[in-house]
């Protein structure tokens, strides 16, 4: 979907972005992650060309992006950006059917959409005819979205979507993001410098410093095996929160034999393996006996545990 | 309050036709000023490196004071309407440009990024997202420069456009309140008037703004129509001041006496001298001891009818000071008969236009007349010359501070610029000065007003109307008039030499028959 290749933009003689490439598959959540200054935004701001590289080419779909009209290549491109992105003298509808309008909609279609959108995105359609000083920074950012699906891109560039909200707020809305239907076909690039964030949303994650790559892989990938202290340290305040976040039910069957043991005293429960530990031992009390009998998606059996045996697995596999 | 309320009915019509006048004059600069200035404003923010030069020419032109800002377009664009316009429309740039530009500016980054990240182009983003939001900055500065306008469109009144400032002016040059309130009245209200009406713009942009500039338009193209016309009938004008086209013994009287008809346009005092130089009007009432006469090289009408009053310069004495000091009489008398129109006039010229020291130029006149000038007493003063707020004299009060010095033995002290003849003559009186010089028909008409049938007996008479002055005066307030110094400083109609030469006019009576022709 999206090819960067060897892109480097300078601001005064230095590089901000120096030299970097990368793909994103079409239908992956990309997330470009570091802390400010590392480059990542500039990056995100020269796939629709608000920044122009000096060096380098960006594809999309095969397309080199040069070669289209900008305001084309933009109309088809999604952009959230943090809740003041929004035209304070629009109201919520009008806001949301910016894109459409320029690409000429009729106006029933447009109706439609906004009320589909306000649906999706839970709000209430009374809003509708409110000015976003009027909204919560939640209610806004949910507009925001709204904004950017109006048109139906293919493509989604997500810059600090949820980073001026409270962090209840931001919690929730990741959730529900996460399930979004919608969303689950479109390509994302997404920007933050929250790696819980990161970690929760990202298909693949690529971690920058000082206008470079330094890894790019799955969550898992970067946890697990950082390719120096940098990205080892980047994420060592929460580590034990995020691994046990990517850490599926799965990924501990090799600790155990193989040949299954029933305890035939405890309660039995299925349990599917795709869930995180995170989840599960978060949903079951420290104290319970239950066997939880983990299977796969193919319903074959990986193994049997109880949730202290679970966490004991963990702690011998990854510590 | 009943004098204005009178005045208010009896020129209600009058009233009525200066406020559209001056309605019309401040909406079309308003709006030349509007679609210049926004458009400016706006090419700023798309060129920032220009910003500090042309907010700063147009600041500069927010400085100029407005008289010599008239003063300046008027070589250009000569008087009435236009230049009017032409000023109200550079005073009211400046808050125009600077607000659309600050408004614009102001717009937060990250919508302009939202807008342009949204697919808007640059045109799209400037007319769906950082106009609407400047809105309120730029109307700002919209009811600034209105409200401002309305204030200086009065001003234009001097250069013959008309509007409220005619009321304004004549009310000051006639002492009348009610008149001054007539021009201030309106003109406060209009300001009211006109920032209420942008606010409601403003609050209501998207539906009133086509109609706005709709009728904008139209009323542009009747006043440029009017304008066009106007420009065919040019004929010989007269600009004179208020003062002189409202009182009846100025030029009302004039036209009667002599039997003309004249087109006149109604103008500062010294744009009027400006305005005949420069040809924008071919005739003006100006004073005939005045040095812009020389300066501009213009020709004074003979008063072959002896219209206007005579206005023979003589030294006022309290008597009180002759009884002290008798010899002074014929001290001051050395003086009289001496100096010409024409001598006075180069003096005055000497003092205003060449910048020299008045002094100076008093010591260098008494000196080729061959009077005595080596002494000059400072200190202690025996006596006190007064003298009004004007150069002439100031020149004259140093003449006679030198011929008393050098013929007596007495210290004199100078205590010119007096304010009017009110001031002088009650100082006069009060014995705070001990003389100065006074004006034979000011002292006919403004200290002894005498009832209407001895005016209209003695006025053309300028023998007898020193003689009733001196006579009266003794009588009246114990002040004594001295002979007469010889120039008479009165109204007089002049002409730049050229034309008069070309019209071979050379007294009054001529340019009456060249009119009537």
């Amino acid at each position: 979907m999206i090819e960067v290749r060897n892109l480097t933009k300078l601001y005064n003689g230095k590089a901000a972005v120096n030299n970097i490439s990368f793909k994103v598959e079409k239908g992956e959540m990309f997330v470009l992650l570091g802390t400010s200054g590392c480059g990542k935004t500039t990056t995100l701001k020269m796939l629709n060309r608000l920044i122009e590289p000096d060096e380098g080419t960006i594809l999309i779909n095969g397309e080199n992006i040069k070669s289209l009209q900008v305001e084309q290549l933009r109309r088809k491109t999604g952009y959230v950006i943090q809740q003041t992105g929004l035209f304070p003298h629009y109201t919520v509808e009008e806001n949301i059917k910016v894109v459409p309008e320029m690409l000429g909609w009729q106006a029933n279609v447009m109706e439609q959409k906004v009320d589909e959108l306000m649906d999706l995105l839970k709000l209430p359609s009374e809003m509708k005819k409110q000015y976003p000083d009027e909204l919560s920074g939640g209610q806004r950012q949910r507009v925001g979205l709204a904004r950017a699906l109006a048109a139906d891109p293919p493509l989604i560039l997500l810059d600090e979507p949820f980073g001026a909200l409270d962090p209840v707020t931001r919690q929730h809305l990741q959730d529900e993001f996460v399930q979004l239907e919608n969303l689950l076909s479109k390509t994302m690039v997404m920007v933050t410098h929250d790696v819980g964030e990161a970690v929760k949303l990202a298909d693949r994650i690529c971690l920058m410093s000082e206008g470079e790559i330094v890894q790019m892989g799955t969550a898992k990938d970067l946890l697990f095996n950082p390719v120096n202290d940098f990205v080892k340290s980047f994420f060592d305040s929460q580590r034990f929160f995020l691994e046990m976040s990517v850490i599926e039910l799965e990924d501990l069957a090799d600790v155990f034999p193989k040949n299954l043991q029933i305890n035939g005293t405890d309660p039995l429960k299925f349990i599917s393996s795709e869930i995180p530990l995170l989840h599960f031992l978060e949903n079951h009390a420290e104290k319970d006996k239950t066997q939880f009998a983990v299977k796969n998606s193919d319903s074959h059996i990986l193994y049997s545990a109880s949730r202290a045996e679970i966490l004991e697995a963990y702690y011998q596999k990854f510590k | 309050m009943n004098e204005i309320i009178t005045f208010f009915s009896s020129h209600s019509n009058e009233i009525l036709d200066e406020t559209i006048r001056h309605v019309w004059l401040t909406l079309v600069a308003i709006f030349l000023a509007v679609i210049v200035g926004v458009f400016t404003g706006i090419f700023l923010t798309r060129k920032p490196a220009y910003s500090g030069t042309i907010i700063g020419v147009v600041n500069v032109i927010q400085t100029i004071p407005s008289l010599a800002l008239l003063g300046f377009l008027l070589p250009v664009l000569g008087i009435g309407v236009l230049p009017s316009v032409v000023a109200l429309f550079l005073y009211s740039l400046l808050p125009i440009v600077r607000n659309t530009f600050a408004g614009i500016t102001e717009v937060p980054e990250a919508v302009k990024e939202a807008g342009l990240g949204m697919g808007f182009t640059k045109r799209q983003l400037l007319l769906k997202v950082e106009l609407p939001l400047a809105v309120p900055v730029i109307f700002a500065g919209i009811r600034t420069a209105t409200v401002v306008s309305v204030g200086v469109a009065t001003l234009c009144a001097l250069i013959a456009s008309g509007g409220l400032g005619t009321f304004i002016y004549r009310g000051i040059a006639l002492n009348n309140s009610a008149m001054i309130l007539a021009g201030a009245l309106p003109a406060a209200l209009l300001a009211l008037l006109f920032d209420f009406v942008l606010g409601f713009i403003q609050r209501n942009i998207k539906t009133t703004l086509k109609p706005v500039l709709i009728v904008s338009l139209i009323l542009m193209l009747f006043l440029a129509v009017n304008q066009f016309v106007g420009s065919f009938s040019k004929s010989f004008t007269g600009g004179f001041q208020y003062e002189f086209m409202e009182r009846k013994d100025g030029l009302p009287g004039l036209l009667e006496t002599y039997g003309f008809e004249l087109s006149t346009v109604e103008l500062d005092a010294g744009l009027m001298y400006q305005a005949v130089k420069e040809g924008r009007v071919d005739v003006i009432g100006g004073y005939s001891t005045d040095g812009r006469i020389d300066a501009f090289d213009l020709y004074v009408l003979e008063d072959d009818l002896n219209y206007f009053p005579p206005y023979a310069a003589a030294v006022t004495v309290n008597e009180k000071t002759l009884e002290k000091y008798p010899y002074l009489e014929e001290v001051v008398n050395q003086l009289s008969g001496k100096i010409t129109d024409a001598e006075m006039r180069q003096l005055n010229y000497q003092v205003d236009f060449e910048k020299q020291d008045v002094r100076e130029v008093a010591l260098n006149y008494l000196k080729e007349k061959g009077f005595k000038v080596e002494i000059n007493r400072s200190g202690e003063s025996d006596i006190m010359i007064g003298g009004k707020i004007f150069t002439e004299q100031f020149i004259l009060a140093e003449m006679l501070k030198i011929i008393i010095e050098n013929n007596t033995s007495l210290t004199v002290e100078t205590k010119t610029g007096l304010g009017g003849t009110k001031i002088c003559f009650d100082a006069l009186k009060a014995g705070e000065i001990d003389l100065y010089v006074e004006y034979s028909g000011t002292g006919f008409q403004v200290l002894l007003s005498p009832e209407d049938k001895v005016v209209d007996e003695l006025i053309r008479d300028k023998q007898k109307v020193y003689e009733y002055v001196k006579l009266h005066s003794k009588e009246n307030f114990g002040i004594e008039w001295l002979k007469p110094l010889g120039f008479n400083n009165t109204y007089a109609l002049m002409m730049t030499k050229g034309k008069a030469e070309k019209l071979q006019i050379k007294t009054i009576s001529d340019l009456k028959n060249y009119l009537n022709e």
